[in-house]
């Protein structure tokens, strides 16, 4: 029995030696997968610091010979009009998020809420279209597009990204998750239906709507496909067929593409920066992951 | 939001202004594409119609082509594209006309004559010479190496024994430079194109003369023994590895001594090796000598829906002269295509100017123009990519490939 306090002191020892050390463990992960992602960032961001030589180096260096080196921006910048792709592609991007916004919100609730004949049938013939590979439809589209006279104008690069699929099936599954005793309660205060809609759903489904905002934005700005086939003028393109623009069909001019990729990725930075908060909130709720 | 997109709106031409279209995927040329608008403006002169270029990404500029030209519909005038694909397999080419075709026939180097060309009817024009392979050495490894760098290896057994001599191994017998670098990774069209010079260096083709045909070509003993060879490079004679990275930046790094590439290759090298000094050699030969030749063709055609088309014959007989031709290859430091300009002091200047005459100077290797080469060169180039990485060997691996390639033919 004297020795049981000694042992309940060793366990309680080790526990208090396992607790620190797991968390050491843990952060010790962690850290390891955070410098797993930001390394490529690190390193494209170096690169662009660096003259073709300096990157064709062996052994590999990390560190530009010069920090102070910014003449690949300066050649990204002379080539080709690059802030013009940057404000093209923040602009349809914007334009892209917002629209997505309102129609993926209104049909969310739509779903999310309402019964009506043949409800399931739309939903998932709306769901189904996600499986249906963009390149399959490029000509009749573009066909399409054409027939309408926007080739080349910001509204035929916009046409297939002012409405989500994706979005209306992430705001219908966070709208579901809004009790039916609000809008209720909500009806019998005398909120119309548009009431109810802006004043009980949409405040209670921000992130979800942040979450939608950031990864539309995201997509149709690393979009580069479409833009490809409906863009002509240097005036029109965007950051993706700037970016592009730097690998031909021999070699990739790595010092160019590394600043242009640097230039690409800060908006999104700042965009995700902005509401990351509500996009943390967002994946919690709605249970997406990566 | 109106407002900024109006604030915003693409650079458009005066409505006056008569044009016609030129799309290229050619962005590393950026001088030779722009040369077209210049001689646009004096074509215009004559003519009310100036030209415009519009450059496309390499990656992805199949699909906007295919769009266009289907749709009929926001299409250009011409366009830089492979005969037997965009006149081939899609029927979307004018064909010259005549008195163009005799001007052509009677101007270019013989291993270009059936570059424009589809089942006899000419529809193209050819704009890239050079773009066949020759031998780069690194001057400062062959001196180190006891080779002499103005003796360049003749023939395939000599190739060997050089790159023998060329490769360093560590402790370990693993090579820390190679004699050759090899390309290894990436699509495998491009590996089955870096391999064909040796396959036709062992006297193999990869089809039939009648483009009909793999099985006993792609298969054959000849080729069999080819990939033997190439294989060995990697497994058995560890002259190239498959530890190294792309090859062009391998012999960039001087970590090899060799490297087959195409006459483009020389400005890279200026721009991102420069402290490697090169010399350019016509390719080692064995039963036959891999001679000038290509999978990529790349030559102007004509639209044939273009409502324009007969406007941009015109314009492409107006820039159809030896003078035109080496002024806009000259802009870009490539190599012309008219015969005549290939004696011209610029042609002269270039380190590859030798190399070329000599392999031009050897029969023309086997061609490849048919609507399915892409297909065709996917099938073989995956069995080489398996011979390499030791997951075949060239018989059985040639034999699937070739069945393949039948099947593709047939289709």
């Amino acid at each position: 029995m004297a020795d049981l306090p000694q042992a309940g002191g060793l366990l309680r020892g080790a526990g208090a030696r396992s607790v620190p050390l797991a968390r050491w463990l843990t952060a010790a992960l962690v850290a390891a997968g955070a410098l797993t992602v930001i390394f490529p960032f690190v390193w494209i961001a170096l690169t662009s610091l660096k003259t073709p030589p300096e990157i064709q180096r062996v052994p590999l260096q990390l560190a530009p010979d010069h920090w102070g080196n910014l003449e690949n921006y300066r050649e990204v910048f002379r080539r080709a009009p690059f802030s013009r792709f940057l404000l093209n592609s923040a602009l349809l991007a914007t334009v892209s998020a917002m629209s997505s916004l309102v129609v993926s919100a209104l049909a969310g609730y739509g779903f999310a809420k309402f019964r009506f004949p043949g409800h399931s049938v739309f939903f998932f013939a709306i769901i189904g279209i996600l499986m249906v590979p963009f390149q399959s439809v490029v000509v009749p589209l573009y066909l399409w597009v054409s027939r309408l006279g926007l080739l080349d104008t910001y509204l035929g690069i916009l046409a297939p990204d002012l409405v989500s699929v994706f979005g209306v099936f992430l705001m219908r599954q966070a709208i579901e998750a809004v009790p039916d005793d609000y809008i209720a309660a909500a009806r019998i205060d005398g909120c119309g239906e548009w009431g109810i809609f802006w004043r009980v759903i949409l405040p209670a489904v921000t992130p979800a709507l942040a979450t939608l905002a950031i990864i539309k934005f995201m997509w149709t700005w690393n979009e580069f496909f479409w833009p490809l086939v409906v863009v002509n003028s240097p005036s029109m393109k965007t950051v993706t067929m700037g970016l592009i623009g730097f690998t031909n069909m021999y070699f990739i001019e790595y010092n160019l593409v590394t600043a242009a990729a640097v230039l690409s990725v800060l908006p999104i930075l700042l965009i995700f920066v902005i509401l990351q908060k509500w996009v943390v909130q967002a994946a919690v709720m709605t249970g997406l992951k990566g | 939001m109106a407002g900024l997109l109006a604030v915003t709106a693409p650079d458009r031409a005066p409505a006056q202004a008569k044009k016609i279209v030129y799309w290229t995927h050619w962005e590393q040329n950026p001088e030779f594409n722009k040369w077209y608008e210049t001689k646009g403006k004096e074509f215009a002169k004559k003519s009310g119609y100036e030209v415009e270029v519009v450059t496309i990404p390499y990656q992805g500029y199949e699909a906007k082509y295919l769009a266009a030209l289907v749709g009929k519909s926001g299409a250009p005038d011409f366009f830089n594209g492979i005969v037997h694909q965009w006149c081939g397999q899609y029927d979307f080419c004018d064909k010259m006309p005549a008195d163009l075709e005799k001007t052509w026939s009677e101007n270019l180097p013989k291993y270009m004559l059936p570059v424009g060309q589809f089942k006899g009817a000419t529809y193209g024009i050819p704009i890239e010479h050079g773009n066949f392979q020759q031998m780069y050495i690194d001057v400062e490894l062959f001196k180190k190496a006891g080779l002499n760098p103005d003796k360049p290896p003749k023939t395939l057994d000599e190739w060997l024994a050089a790159m023998k001599k060329l490769s360093v191994y560590d402790a370990k017998g693993e090579p820390t430079q190679v004699g050759f670098a090899l390309r290894h990774k990436g699509h495998p069209v491009g590996i089955t194109d870096k391999f064909l010079p040796f396959a036709h260096a062992f006297g193999a083709r990869m089809l039939s003369p009648g483009l009909d045909r793999a099985t006993g070509f792609a298969n054959g003993p000849e080729m069999v023994a080819a990939l033997h060879f190439y294989g060995d490079l990697v497994t058995k004679d560890k002259v190239a590895s498959l530890a190294f990275g792309n090859p062009e930046e391998t012999f960039g790094q001087k970590r090899a001594g060799v490297i087959f590439r195409e006459s483009w290759y020389f400005g890279w090298l200026k721009k991102n090796a420069p402290d490697v000094a090169f010399k350019v050699y016509a390719l080692p030969c064995a039963k036959a000598c891999p001679g000038a030749g290509n999978l990529f063709p790349w030559s102007n055609l004509v639209y044939k829906n273009s409502p324009h088309k007969q406007v941009v014959w015109d314009f492409l007989r107006f820039i159809s002269n030896a003078k035109d031709d080496l002024e806009q290859h000259q802009l870009q430091g490539i190599l012309p295509v008219w015969t005549v300009n290939l004696e011209t002091p610029y042609v002269k200047g270039r380190p590859d100017y030798a190399s070329t005459r000599e392999m031009l100077a050897q029969p023309v290797p086997p061609n490849y123009y048919h609507p399915k080469s892409n297909e065709l060169a996917t099938a073989f180039g995956e069995a080489v990519v398996g011979v390499l990485y030791g997951k075949g060997q060239p018989k059985p691996s040639l034999d699937e490939a070739a069945a393949r390639m039948d099947r593709i033919l047939k289709d």
